[in-house]
């Protein structure tokens, strides 16, 4: 029995001794597996914590960026950038949270200026430098991070401001049929074809619907590859390929880098013109009294200082002369009040009509004067060429002007003003005459009507403007232009707002290679000046023009369209055929209300660009569109806010904007609402080139916005000790 | 009955009482064999547990230096900051050495009391992360030990000059063992003999390129950093690596 109780035990010892060891083993292995997938957990909480506390800090800043006017500006408001802390901590927190943050986890910020001693309650930019410290604490189960970036608020053009895109629309982009975007090089403007990364971004708040013929590159590139980058909220559909790098989400509010003060700036700088001249004042009487029953062949020279040369049948007169009762001057046979024979001519020294006397000068008789006063009407018309050179004019009442007259208001070559207490109109002859005055000012409405040149330094006319008639191919150089009511121009007539005495004056618009930075753009010696209408605009191309073609000039221009439902308030129409367009050099054009092109007009150059800003004002008057039909091309900036823009004109060769085309807050009212607040129909085309877009900032607007940024090279992670 | 079980157990222990010398030898060598089986396998047990441990000690310290390495050069940060209106690009380089064995930058990472009142702005400190000799021999070579190690470390102020042995700079080794100097590198082109610890892209004027040891001139244009990491679990045994490789971009990099 011993020996079997002892073969027994050896064997169940040493198998005990062996199930030991490997348990020990086994277990010290799992202890070291146990341990591993801790250190791996609390690693990856770790790395967790860092993201969440990364995307806190971009929240914050992203939050720091938008900038209203009612935002605590970070230069001496210790609440920056939030209204109050927990106003922060609360948006921080419900952001992380809507991107899966534990609502358990905390998030805290601070705000310090960046002092050499740091000092966390100094709140406020304590050393004026424009930068502070942003600071995010992020406890994600149990894993504390701390991070913080300089950021830092500065002063910039709007156009800095604005994202890389070159369509951005708080909704939905609709390319419809043959349209499409796409961008060009910046150095030579031709299509770029270099890929990702590209120059610039389509940005859609809503999504980008296409209609299969999309490929975002332009209709000459080779190759064919896409030349901008995808970014919208929603979705992307209906390209005709898929497109690389489309990136979702992200698509802030244009308003986000465009607020509503800045906005309000740049309306501000378009009405630039809305501070026009004082009209002038009316003269005191002054001079030797007169009956107006003196000027008769008769009685002319019992008028004190009056002479008479009949080899140039002129009479002058030396005194001031203070007349009464109205007075009419015509060329006649007979030898009543008033008439005179065919070419007379009567020089005066001042001519003061006192009370409401009116002047009346009809057919061949010219008048000069040192200066005129009309307490009336003044009438001028002639079947025949004459010249009339008043020095400064003031007229109480109606200015007529009819025929082959020459008029001007100018004293050797210096201009003087020329007034009127009511309507101004000038009806010219077939063959063109040119009228110059200094400040023109019109207390009503100022027409113009056939080949009649206005030259001013500069326009204003209380009530409309209107050109119409001309056949002879006109440029009107009329300074700075303040309009009360609307102005429609048609028949064969430029526009130039420069003041007809500067020498740019002569520059020819057509000629675009001869513009230089002296000739446009906000920082030139002598712009253009600027132009101001307070109802409706509308430059229309004569479709009997044939080959000619209209070529305007503005400074700052804003019209502010409010004249009635039906009318809109920007109306360009060039020719329908033909590959020379009209043109349209202007800073910045700004309205509230409604705008159309069509027929083929072109507006600024690839190196002097321009800004159309429409900041509808919703007052229900115009459906709230930009219907920009124009088979030219606008280079420059687009911003439209509260209203829709359609792109129509494209041929699918010429682009129709060369720049970008923003807009913003978008227009949704009732049934006529439209979700896709940008659209884009036919063939026409969005070109996107930087050099355009820079140019626009040097050239086209100056208008700034406070722009908060990180400082590049400012992240940090810091210990949480 | 019971006499005849009885007389029947007594006849089996009878013939039961003796073990032949032949019996005693096959129990032997039986016992003998079974004994060198289970010696063997205890022998490979425990060297196999051994090697699984080394090899997870390896795996994870190279993780946890990789790691390290990763957040540290993630925090790259240039000593000056641009000024000016409007901000300027920043010019300044974020790297003041970099090259296959060895980079150095400025970092607040884990700085304490950077953002204390009194702490100061001036939190960066210059850091460096190298495969080498500590007393500074590089490159490393695979017939010292000493240089097979990674090492961490910080000078303890923002000073540019100053030596690595100064009193106050601070010294980790986050991983030994690390063998890229003498293992090839196939995943680049063209092929070399050993594996760089660190790669560099840069980009200038859009362009991405690669490279290990980037020009003075290059060190500014820095926008990501590959950091690969090899180190041998087994030395001086069969090779067994632990290979790990990550890709980051240095969040203060421009253009980030």
């Amino acid at each position: 029995m011993h020996r079997h109780s002892s073969e027994r035990g050896a064997a169940l010892i040493l198998l005990m001794g062996i199930a030991a060891t490997l348990m020990i083993m086994a277990a010290t292995l799992v202890m070291v597996l146990l341990n591993q997938q801790h250190a791996t957990a609390s690693e990856r909480k770790a790395k967790t914590s860092v993201y969440y506390a990364e995307a806190a800090l971009d929240k914050a800043v992203a939050d720091a960026k938008v900038d209203t006017d009612s935002m605590p500006k970070l230069s001496t408001d210790p609440s920056w950038p939030w209204s109050s802390v927990s106003v922060g901590r609360s948006q921080l927190l419900a952001a992380l949270v809507a991107a899966g943050f534990p609502a358990n986890g905390t998030v805290d910020y601070r705000v310090y200026d960046n002092l050499t001693t740091v000092n966390p309650s100094i709140q406020w930019d304590q050393n004026n430098d424009g930068r502070m410290w942003l600071e995010v604490t992020i406890t994600y189960q149990g894993k504390v991070t701390r991070t913080r970036v300089l950021v830092t608020q500065t002063t910039e053009n709007v156009v800095t401001a604005l994202p890389r895109a070159v369509l951005y629309s708080d909704t939905d982009i609709s390319l419809q049929n043959s349209s499409d975007l796409y961008s060009l090089r910046a150095s030579d403007g031709q299509p770029y074809t270099a890929g990702s990364p590209y120059p610039t971004t389509v940005m859609s708040g809503g999504s980008l619907r296409g209609s299969g013929n999309q490929d975002l590159a332009a209709y000459n590139a080779s190759p064919r590859v896409q030349s901008i980058g995808v970014n919208v909220n929603g979705s992307v559909s209906g390209l005709g390929f898929t497109p690389d790098g489309v990136k979702i989400g992200g698509v802030g509010l244009l308003s986000d880098y465009f607020d509503q003060g800045a906005q309000a700036d740049l309306g501000d700088e378009a009405q630039t013109g809305a501070t026009h001249a004082a009209a002038p004042t009316a003269p005191a009487a002054s001079g030797t009294a007169v009956a107006a029953s003196a000027f008769s062949q008769a009685n002319i020279l019992t008028i004190p200082g009056s002479s008479y040369n009949a080899g140039t049948k002129t009479y002058t007169f030396t005194n001031d002369l203070n007349v009464t009762g109205s007075l009419t001057l015509k060329s006649g046979i007979g030898s009543g009040a008033g008439v005179f024979p065919a070419g007379t001519k009567f020089v005066f020294k001042s001519l003061y009509l006192n009370g409401n006397s009116s002047l009346t000068l009809t057919d061949q008789v010219t008048v000069s004067t040192t200066a005129l006063s009309v307490g009336g009407a003044l009438t001028i018309s002639s079947s025949a060429s004459v010249t009339d050179q008043f020095g400064p004019v003031y007229a109480g009442g109606n200015v007529s002007v009819s025929g082959p007259v020459t008029l001007s208001a100018v004293i050797g070559t210096t201009p003087q003003s020329f007034y009127s207490g009511g309507n101004v109109t000038i009806t010219g002859p077939a063959s063109q005459v040119t009228d110059q005055f200094g400040l023109l000012y019109v207390a009503g409405a100022l027409s113009v009507t056939n080949d009649v040149q206005l030259k001013s330094t500069a326009l204003v006319a209380m009530g409309d403007f209107t050109l119409s008639g001309a056949d002879a191919g006109i440029i009107d150089y009329l300074g700075p232009i303040y309009v009360g009511g609307s102005a429609r121009w048609s028949g064969t007539v430029s526009v130039k707002t420069t003041d007809y005495t500067k020498s740019y004056a002569e520059v020819d618009p057509a000629d675009t290679t001869t513009w230089t930075l002296a000739t446009v753009g906000p920082t030139a010696i002598n712009p253009p000046g600027p132009m101001w209408i307070g109802a409706v605009f509308a430059h229309t191309w004569p479709g009997t023009g044939g080959s000619w073609r209209y070529h305007d000039v503005y400074g700052y221009t804003w019209i502010s369209g409010n004249a009635g439902t039906g009318n809109v308030a920007i109306n360009y129409t060039g020719p329908t055929s033909g590959t020379t367009p009209c043109t349209v050099m202007c800073t910045l054009m700004s309205t509230t209300e409604k705008t159309t092109t069509s027929g083929r007009v072109d507006f600024g150059t690839t190196d002097f660009p321009m800004t159309y800003f429409m900041q509808c004002d919703n007052d229900g008057l115009y459906s709230n569109t930009c219907e920009w039909g124009s088979t030219g091309t606008f280079y420059g900036l687009m911003v439209v806010m509260e209203a829709v823009i359609q792109i129509t004109g494209g041929n699918g060769q010429q682009p129709c904007v060369v720049g970008a085309v923003f807009e913003g807050t978008p227009y949704v009212s009732g049934t006529t609402g439209s979700t896709s607040d940008i659209t884009l129909t036919g063939s026409s085309t969005v070109a996107y080139n930087q050099a355009v877009i820079d140019k626009v900032k040097n050239y086209s607007i100056t208008t700034t916005t406070l722009v908060t940024t990180i400082v590049p090279g400012s992240w940090q992670q810091l210990s949480t000790n | 009955m019971p006499l005849t079980i009885q007389a029947a157990s007594v006849r089996r222990r009878r013939s039961q009482t003796g073990v032949t010398l032949v019996e005693l030898l096959v129990a032997m060598v039986i016992l003998g064999i079974v004994s060198t089986m289970l010696v063997t396998v205890w022998i490979s047990l425990s060297n196999s547990y051994a090697f699984a441990t080394k090899t997870m000690t390896s795996r994870a310290t190279a993780r946890d230096a990789l790691d390290r390495m990763s957040s540290e050069l993630r925090d790259a940060q240039p000593l000056s900051i641009p000024v000016g209106t409007p901000m300027p690009s920043p010019t300044a380089a974020l790297f003041t050495v970099a090259n296959k064995w060895e980079a150095d930058f400025y970092s607040a990472y884990n700085v304490p009391g950077a953002v204390d009142v009194g702490g100061g702005t001036g939190a960066l400190r210059l850091t460096r992360i190298f495969l080498g000799d500590l007393n500074g021999t590089t490159p490393p070579s695979t017939s010292s030990p000493y240089q097979r190690n990674l090492y961490w470390q910080r000078r303890p102020d923002s000073a540019v000059s100053g030596a690595w042995t100064d009193s106050g700079v601070r010294t980790m080794t986050l991983a030994t063992n690390v063998v890229n100097v003498g293992i090839s590198d196939t995943s680049v082109t063209p092929t070399t003999t050993y594996t760089a610890l660190f790669r560099y892209a840069t980009r200038v004027s859009g362009t991405l390129t690669w490279t290990d040891s980037p020009s003075s001139a290059d060190l500014a244009n820095i926008v990501a950093v590959r950091v690969r990491l090899i180190v041998d679990a087994n030395l001086a045994h069969t090779p067994k690596y632990v290979d790990l490789s990550t890709t980051l971009r240095p969040r203060n990099a421009s253009g980030n």
